[in-house]
């Protein structure tokens, strides 16, 4: 059972050794060695971070609790770099200035326990409840930005986010959580979990629904307001994961059901048949084999699916609306059904046999297959279209950390892919990290990724030209200096590059776009004070250009602000506040304004810490603030109208009890 | 797609400046040298046998939310020593101590309720000069550049626990009698 830590890959292999050789040396020591150990440095996840060749923040439960947090959206949303869009069926990340209406968040590489999780068919993982894990399930969220698929491959281009299942060890029994919100949101979860010996289980079930709220889309339906019923959202998930000596196998399965209030696609207004699921299916089996004291060898094999469907109500009495099928009836009830199913292995040899050296070599194939189906009319098969489609990817990588001197580590490493259909790629990546005392860091990083067209980017057929893969380059440079041992301010400057883009044009063809180049500077000050209050600000300035004018949905400034405080005891409250600059919709021809979202929790846990209760109020001013969306092409044909903005969340209360037995 | 030549020389050049092993940890920081005097703790701790497991796993258990000590004590999971091997229980919840043979207190955990809490035979340990005034049993904490720790006899004697001459000589402070 021991070091079963070692699926979290993305310490394990970004993070290397560097921090988790510390104690190992350390308690190798006696205790007269100890006693003349200087006291320097920061804590474990906080030296991994500083040592990482990257650029890491790591989100514990703790935040989680402290914040209130409901999903990986809320979470994100706190962290310097991202922020998130919603267009009310999902929610899109959006990193460093980039974040195109229209994207599937298929160029961030998601992982569960260091498993990838972005499905076959769009590339991608929804967040909000789409994604498939239980947020009271998390121990951490390692996010690291920049370039990854130098080890990753494909999708790793903007960055990496693995979520660190909790251990059944440290459940050790049963806990139950109940949540209430706003528009008639309820949810419960039950989680058991245990470790005997070299056995260890987790098992969790939850499931959560809401009656949704109603809203004004004055631009189709002026003065008019929607039913609930046209938002509401159903969701369920189950994990469950067992360990054996070095053996290790897992389930997760999440549904998410959204009934759209919006007329997207030209469904008919407040019409409640309206609906998008997801359905996300991952299995896997892995195990570890100690070769000796400095080598590992670990295996394994995964299968996954992913199915979306969604029915959208449409009137056929107008052409505009029907692909020109205007055969009279008012009311069609069309599907479009997406599956894509992926099975794969991987092997990784990971060795510090060679002294100042640390390898990591692996090898990983991946195949999968799509299938499409759209039936706007079932009676009329003539209007229906599938397509299929089967692919296979291999990578091979390999990468050393090595330890020029005591404060000097150099990082190579490259990873060669071949995918069905593609040239194949090389990925390099360079980082240099210069430790210069115990309290200053500085990090050099350079890094390339790409993504290959996906099968969905691949369905426009009516493009006709075949789409190449998108390549992004990333230079970046990272001072990190502590005051005290409380105390951390990080610098970041960082210049992204990317080519052949992968997206729409104004017609809506899917096309190769021209270089889009982002150059920023972000500033992070962390403080953890004696009495258990924290604070973190952070502040964002970038301009990113393409075309020579900067894109939609990416704001020149972002300014974060998370600060805990213990109230009496057993009291804490967690204060958020988000603020972000205007954004451009439209192909740049409108533009939502600036805004600043305040967020209120206050947390009370038992003294004996068996129950936990906490109340939040999300947009604690109801601040009315708009998101720019993708032009949705059928309501401008409908209506004439051009939507490219949707207005977001007003003031909302939760409320949220668990506990343990 | 071909790999940069340029790329290709600072592989070159990297090679060229590996050298050098790395011997002890230059940075180390404090909860990472406590987790280390815990591991060593453990080796000059005696537990009454009624306490011990037949599949030989010593429970150690960190109690409270997140911290640095919290963190830095996983590492030593899976770790063996005397003929112990060590597991790490996490919690927030003080009802989990039972069965625990080292119980630590987070900061965030208020003493008399932990007091209350532990296991009849777990060998208590807490952040602060203060802990073994309390009544705890080991105390560590930062004095100057170096960390320390304290002992409370009265408090290990009470729960059957025996504690080796070795680490008492390298205590700062032991109260009580042995």
């Amino acid at each position: 059972m021991s070091k079963l830590y070692t699926y979290s890959l993305l310490l394990g292999l970004y993070l290397t050794n560097s921090g988790s050789g510390l104690a190992t040396d350390l308690s190798q020591l006696s205790l007269e060695e100890l006693m003349q150990q200087e006291v320097t440095g920061a804590s474990k996840y906080a030296q991994k971070a500083i040592d990482a060749p990257a650029d890491v923040t790591v989100v514990t439960a703790d935040d989680i609790r402290r914040y209130g947090w409901l999903n990986l959206a809320d979470a994100l949303r706190s962290v310097r770099s991202f922020y998130l869009t919603n267009d009310r069926t999902y929610q899109y990340i959006g990193l460093r200035g980039f974040s195109p209406p229209g994207d599937l968040n298929n160029r961030i590489l998601f992982m569960i326990d260091g498993e990838r999780v972005n499905d076959s068919f769009y590339d991608g993982v929804m967040m909000g409840e789409t994604f498939p894990l239980d947020i009271g399930l998390v121990d951490r969220i390692e996010i690291v930005r920049g370039p990854g698929s130098a080890i990753y491959g494909g999708n790793a281009m903007f960055g990496v986010i693995n979520v660190i299942t909790r251990s059944g060890r440290d459940m050790d029994g049963t806990e139950l959580a109940a949540g209430a919100a706003s528009h008639h949101t309820y949810d419960g979860r039950v989680s058991t979990g245990r470790a005997f010996s070299n056995v260890e289980w987790l098992l969790s079930a939850s499931k959560g629904n809401s009656g949704g709220g109603n809203y004004q889309f004055n631009d189709i339906a002026p003065g008019a307001w929607t039913s609930s019923q046209t938002d509401a959202e159903n969701w369920q998930r189950l994990f469950g994961k067992l360990s054996v000596s070095d053996w290790h196998a897992s389930l997760n399965y999440g549904f998410r059901q959204k009934y759209v209030p919006t007329g997207s696609y030209g469904s008919i207004f407040n019409d409640p048949n309206h609906h998008e699921d997801d359905t996300f299916f991952l299995a896997d089996i892995s195990g570890l084999h100690r070769i000796n004291e400095k080598q590992e060898l670990y295996i394994r094999a995964y299968s996954g699916h992913y199915h979306y469907l969604g029915q959208y109500p449409t009137d056929n009495t107008n052409a505009a609306l029907s692909n020109g099928l205007s055969d009279g009836r008012p009311y069609v009830l069309g599907d479009v059904n997406v599956t894509g199913n992926w099975q794969g292995a991987e092997g990784r040899w990971t060795s510090s046999a060679w002294s100042g050296q640390h390898w990591v070599t692996g090898l990983e194939y991946i195949r999968n297959q799509n299938y499409y189906d759209y039936t706007e009319n079932p009676l009329l098969p003539v209007n229906s279209w599938s397509v299929q489609g089967a692919a296979e990817r291999l990578g091979l990588y390999i990468q050393d950390e090595i330890s020029l001197t005591q404060k000097n580590t150099l990082t190579i490493g490259i990873r060669h892919d071949r995918s069905t259909g593609f040239e194949s790629r090389l990925s390099p990546r360079l980082a240099f990290v210069r430790q210069a005392d115990s309290a200053t860091t500085y990090k050099i990083l350079y890094g390339t990724a790409f993504r290959n067209p996906d099968f969905f980017d691949n369905l426009d057929t009516r493009a006709n030209n075949d789409l190449e893969s998108e390549q992004i380059k990333t230079l970046e440079g990272l001072w990190q200096h502590s005051y005290g041992a409380n105390m951390t301010l990080i610098v970041d400057l960082f210049e992204n590059h990317v080519t052949s883009l992968i997206q729409q044009d104004a017609l809506g063809f899917t096309v190769n776009s021209p270089l889009l180049t982002a150059r920023g500077a972000e500033l992070e000050w962390e403080a953890r004070f004696k009495n258990n209050a924290r604070t973190r600000l952070s502040y964002s300035l970038q301009t990113t250009s393409q075309r020579g004018m900067t894109p939609d949905n990416s704001p020149v400034q972002m300014f974060k602000a998370n600060i805990s405080l213990p109230l009496i005891p057993s009291w804490t409250a967690g204060l958020e506040e988000q603020a972000m600059s205007s954004r451009k919709s439209d192909s740049g021809t409108n533009r939502v304004g600036s805004y600043a979202v305040s967020n209120l929790t206050i947390g009370f846990r038992s003294p004996n810490g068996d129950w936990l209760l906490t109340g939040s109020i999300n947009n604690l001013f109801n601040r009315i603030y708009l998101d720019p969306v993708q032009v949705d092409a059928s309501i401008q044909s409908y209506y004439g109208i051009t939507r490219s903005t949707l207005a977001q969340d007003g003031r909302l209360f939760r409320m949220k009890l668990e506990t343990h037995f | 797609m071909s790999v940069n030549k340029p790329l290709l020389g600072w592989v070159f050049l990297g090679w060229l400046f590996a050298a050098g092993s790395l011997s002890s940890p230059a940075f180390a920081d404090e909860a990472t040298i406590e987790a280390a005097f815990i591991f060593n703790i453990i080796k000059y701790t005696n537990w009454p046998e009624t306490s011990l497991l037949s599949d030989h796993h010593l429970l150690l258990c960190y109690v409270g939310a997140d911290s640095p000590l919290g963190d830095a004590i996983d590492e030593l999971h899976g770790k063996r020593i005397n003929t112990f091997i060590i597991d790490v229980r996490k919690t927030t919840r003080l009802s989990n101590l039972g069965a625990c043979h080292v119980a630590i207190l987070g900061k965030d955990v208020e003493f008399d309720a932990f007091r209350k809490a532990q296991s009849p035979f777990a060998l208590t340990v807490g952040e602060g000069v203060n802990f073994v005034n309390q009544g705890g049993g080991v105390g560590l904490y930062r004095l100057d550049d170096r960390i320390r720790f304290d002992v409370n006899l009265d408090s290990t004697k009470a729960k059957g626990l025996k504690i080796s001459a070795n680490l008492l000589r390298l205590a700062r402070n032991v109260q009580g009698n042995q």
